[in-house]
This record gives C-alpha cells, structure tokens and sequence, in this order.
C-alpha cells in the first residue's frame, strides 16, 4: 500500500526542490556546450601560441560526443552522488522516514519509490541532454553518425543510472548523507578500478561501459556486442538495490 | 477489548537493558499516561509497538494484531517526540499525503483533511512547513496523526518542547479526541498526566514499577504531605520524627520541613504536641494530598535513585 503516494511525493520533491535545478543544467550545459567546445577547441589552441602554427586536425562529430560523454562520466556522475546521496539517508537522519513508515507502508515500497521516480528523472534528463547534444553537432558538423551516437548515449545512459542505483544503495543502508557519499564515492572508484585490473571486468564490469561506449561511437563494436555487460550492470544494480532493502529492512529508526 | 498487549517485551543494546520484561495490558478508550524519568525506556517502547525496532525478547499486539505483522499500522497514529515533515510540502499537502499512505483518496480524504486543519488550527496557514514554529509542527504532527481516525493513538512526548499556551492547546486536542480511541501519551511532564490520564504506567530503567488506574494510585500511595516551618533551630524535632513510626520521610531545609505520614491523622495531632514539647514556635502548617508528581519521586527514589 501507499507506492502510487510515495512516487508521487518523491516526483513532487524533485520538481519542487533544488533537485528540478542541478541535475538538468548541469546535463544540459554540457549536452549544448560539447559540441560548440568541440568546433572551437582548434581555435582556441592556436590563439594561445600564436606565433606557432600548429598542425591541428579539424575537429568532427566523433569529438563533440566524447566531449559529451566525457563530461557526463567524470562531472556529472558527481552531480548524481551529490544529489541522491541523502535520498534515504537524510530522511532516515531527519526523522522524516519514521512518520512515513509509521503508516501501513513497507519500507521496499519506501526505497522503491525512490529508486523509481530518480532513476525515471536521471533518464529523462540525459535523454533530453543528449538531443541537444545531437543537434548542436548536426549543426556544427557534417555527416554525423546518429545510430552511433545513439548507441553509446545508450550505454552512457545505463552507466549513469548504475553509478545512480549504486548512490541509492548506499544511502539506504547508510545512517547519514555524508556516509552515504562516501560510500558511493568508494562503490565508484571500485567500479572504474576494477576494469584496470582484470581482462575479463574490462569487458563485462558496469566500469567497462564508458570504454564500449566510445568504441560504439567510432563503429568498432555494436550495441549488440554489449549486451553482456547491459545486463550484468543491470543485474549487479538489482542485487545492490535488493541487499540495500535487506539491511534497511534490518535497521533500527 | 484491549488495546495494547505487551509480553516479557524486552530490548538490549549491547550490555544495556533499555527496556526489561515489559507486560502491559492497556483496554481500549483509555488515555493511557506512561511515566519515566529521560532514559527510562518510553520512547524505545513506542519504537518497538511501531516496529522500528525489534525487540530481543518478547511480543506485543495492536487491537489482536501482532505487532509486525499484516497491515497492524492502520489502526496506529503516531507522534513522534519532534516531527520533522518535507519544508517544501504545505499542511494541506503532507495531511493529504498522510492520508493516500493509508489508502485514503477521493473527496473523503480531501474533507478529513479540511476538518483536520480546523481542528488543529492550520487552515489558514498556506506557507510551507519549512517556516513552521515549533508548536505549529506539532498540532501538524497530531493532525496526520489522527488522519485515518486510528483507533490507537501513541503520542511521544507531546507536549515537552511547547510553551503553556501550546501545551494547553495540545492537552485540549488529546483530551477531544473519540471516546473509543486509546491514546499512549509518553512523557515525564507529570501534570499532563494528571489532567488527562486514565491510566497510569512509571517506568523506570526499563522496568515497569507501577501500572494502575490514576484514581487507584492516588488512593494507594495516599500519605499526604505535610509542609511546617518552626521558629527555632529544628536538629531535636528532626531527630524525634525519624524516629516516630507514623512517619514515612522527612527532610528539612533551614527550618521548612517536608514529611509525608504514614498516618495523616495521628501526624496532624503529634506534631503540633513535639513542636510544643521542645519549646519551638510552629509557623505555617500544611497538609495536601500526594500528587503524582509525589508518588511519582517516591516509586524512582525506592527503585534506587
């Protein structure tokens, strides 16, 4: 009972918090700026040393969209721990929690709300980033490979909402928003890590996503090719989420 | 029927016992006064009837529910000590959430809401909660409270952080609510106990030292209290009436005493005669009732404070 109410407060939250702010144009900024940066990066270079002429390849599509996914990997995943790390945490620190839970609501349907209506918000807005970032490069560039693109947003998207599902986690088993980020923060270099160290994580880890996400943007791999990993990140996030309902589900408030 | 069961409920942090064989039996429409000092075990129980905390020992049910089990919480409204709400929600709003959490909808939640914001004085107020006082969070905290008109009401030190006019106010709304609801009201404010309460459990490092209907107590522990003043140093007076057997306590403080008797009347008599024996002048001589605040230091002082 009451999940159709939590989804509804959680949506209202985000709508009428900062959260409705940060998250949009932090995504946004760099959906439109990637490629405006990228056509002027040569530019600007050579007006830094101007008494060189430098040798500078004319920038393509293929650089904007990195810019793009560069950005959304490194500053954008820190706007989504920031943001969601005292999602259940602080509610838990506050007080708010109890008078929620105090009512015939489990506390699954809690998380799950939360996870839902976050996750729902993170996709939406990359999406949205993401077409502008389409477009300014169609703009800005010829012959800009969509259905590329399109691919590696795609893996883009599962890796920011794994490293999302991954924050959440650690704000439900954790008992302040602080802990919380750095958990995420520890979950996060482990996952970037953990590629490094071994062939096979290379391939099929969550980490492995930004690197097959630039190989889906040069056409070297398919979508196809990455299924593996989609669905290994997907099921690691559904473990976490459901180890995370364990504890919380143990703890005291 | 009774309202709330508890069995040998016990509960362990670590070394310490916070509460320890709590068995309860509370009949429903009571208002139900659960006494203790800070640290006595109220709140840990509240958390435990709730399920926020399972116990290490024992069981509890909530009108015939366990507690823990099925959807028992519908027949629970809850207060916590200091509600905290979402800031950027309205009164109106977190009372309507209140009530879609407990599956109310439709225009019977909107009208609970609307009489519920009357009731608690919150109708006319349309800025966030954010800007609330303190006393304003609290009549909200009862509010969502009583959304579902629950037939349990457990209400956490209601009243502890309220100036006397919100506290006033606060008793007023407790006191209004249905003859059938059985209200827990946990505190150690004892004259809210005395205005409302029915019933009466003290609480003491997490064992249960008393549990009686108010009247009951009263009549129970009713040595009356006998405040004196004499003219002259009291060292003989104090000394003879330690010793007397009608006594149960005295103390002195300059030349004020503070006795409660075993026997009233036999004290009324004799000490006037001491006072006269030693050649002191007795000033201002008085006699009251033990309130509850009275049996309430003697039953924590006898557990061993």
């Amino acid at each position: 009972m009451g999940i159709k109410a939590l989804l509804k407060k959680e949506a209202k939250e985000i709508i009428r918090t900062y959260r409705i702010f940060v998250i949009p144009i932090i995504f946004l900024l760099f959906g439109l700026s990637s490629p405006i940066i990228a056509k002027m990066i040569p530019d600007l270079v050579q007006s830094l040393v101007e008494e060189y002429k430098m040798e500078i390849p004319p920038p393509t599509w293929l650089d904007a969209f990195r810019q793009f996914f560069k950005n959304m990997h490194q500053i954008g995943i820190i706007a989504v721990i920031l943001t969601l790390m005292g999602s259940v945490a602080e509610e838990k620190d506050k007080g708010t929690a109890a008078l929620v839970l105090a009512k015939p609501v489990s506390r699954s349907s809690f998380v799950i709300a939360k996870y839902t209506a976050n996750l729902f918000f993170l996709a939406l807005v990359f999406m949205v980033a993401y077409g502008g970032c389409l477009y300014n490069t169609m703009v800005l560039f010829p012959d800009v490979d969509v259905a590329a693109s399109a691919q590696a947003a795609v893996l883009s998207l599962v890796y920011i909402l794994f490293v999302a599902s991954l924050t959440l986690f650690a704000s439900t088993i954790s008992r302040s928003s602080l802990a919380a980020g750095g958990i995420a923060v520890a979950g996060f270099i482990l996952t970037v890590t953990l590629p490094v160290i071994n062939k096979t994580l290379k391939t099929y880890s969550p980490g492995a996503l930004t690197t097959l996400a630039d190989n889906t943007l040069v056409g070297s791999i398919q979508l196809g090719d990455t299924l593996w990993t989609i669905g290994i990140t997907v099921l690691v996030s559904l473990v976490l989420m459901a180890l995370g309902l364990m504890v919380f589900n143990k703890q005291e408030l | 029927m009774e309202a709330i069961v508890t069995k040998d409920l016990t509960k362990k942090f670590g070394t310490v016992t916070a509460v320890d064989g709590l068995d309860l039996m509370i009949p429903q429409g009571t208002v139900f006064g659960f006494l203790g000092p800070n640290g006595a075990g109220k709140t840990t129980t509240l958390k435990m009837l709730l399920g926020f905390t399972k116990p290490t020992r024992g069981e509890a049910w909530i009108m015939g529910e366990a507690v823990g089990s099925g959807d028992y919480r519908r027949n629970v409204g809850y207060l916590p000590d200091v509600p905290t709400f979402y800031s950027w929600m309205r009164a109106q709003e977190f009372l309507t959430f209140s009530g879609e959490l407990v599956g109310m909808q439709g225009s019977s939640l909107r009208h609970r809401v609307e009489e519920l914001l009357e009731i608690v004085g919150l109708a006319d107020v349309k800025t966030a909660i954010g800007g609330f006082s303190r006393g304003m969070k609290q009549r909200l905290g009862l509010a969502q409270a009583l959304i579902n008109n629950p037939k349990v009401i457990l209400l956490d030190e209601p009243t502890s952080a309220l100036d006397p006019i919100g506290r006033k106010e606060m008793l007023e709304l407790i006191r209004s609510f249905p003859e059938e609801t059985t209200v827990v009201l946990s505190t150690h404010i004892l004259a809210d106990v005395e205005r409302i309460c029915d019933q009466v459990a003290i609480l003491d490092r997490g064992k249960l030292l008393v549990h009686e209907p108010m009247v009951s107590l009263k009549d129970r522990y009713v040595d009356s209290i006998i405040t004196f003043r004499v003219s002259e140093e009291p060292t003989q007076l104090l000394q003879e009436l330690t010793a007397a057997e009608w006594v149960q306590d005295v103390t002195v403080d300059g030349h004020q005493f503070r006795l409660t008797a075993k026997d009233p009347v036999q004290a009324q008599h004799a000490i006037p005669s001491m006072i006269s024996a030693l050649g002191l002048g007795l000033e201002d001589f008085h006699m009251k009732e033990a309130t509850l605040e009275d049996i309430f230091v003697r039953l924590v002082k006898n557990n061993g404070h």
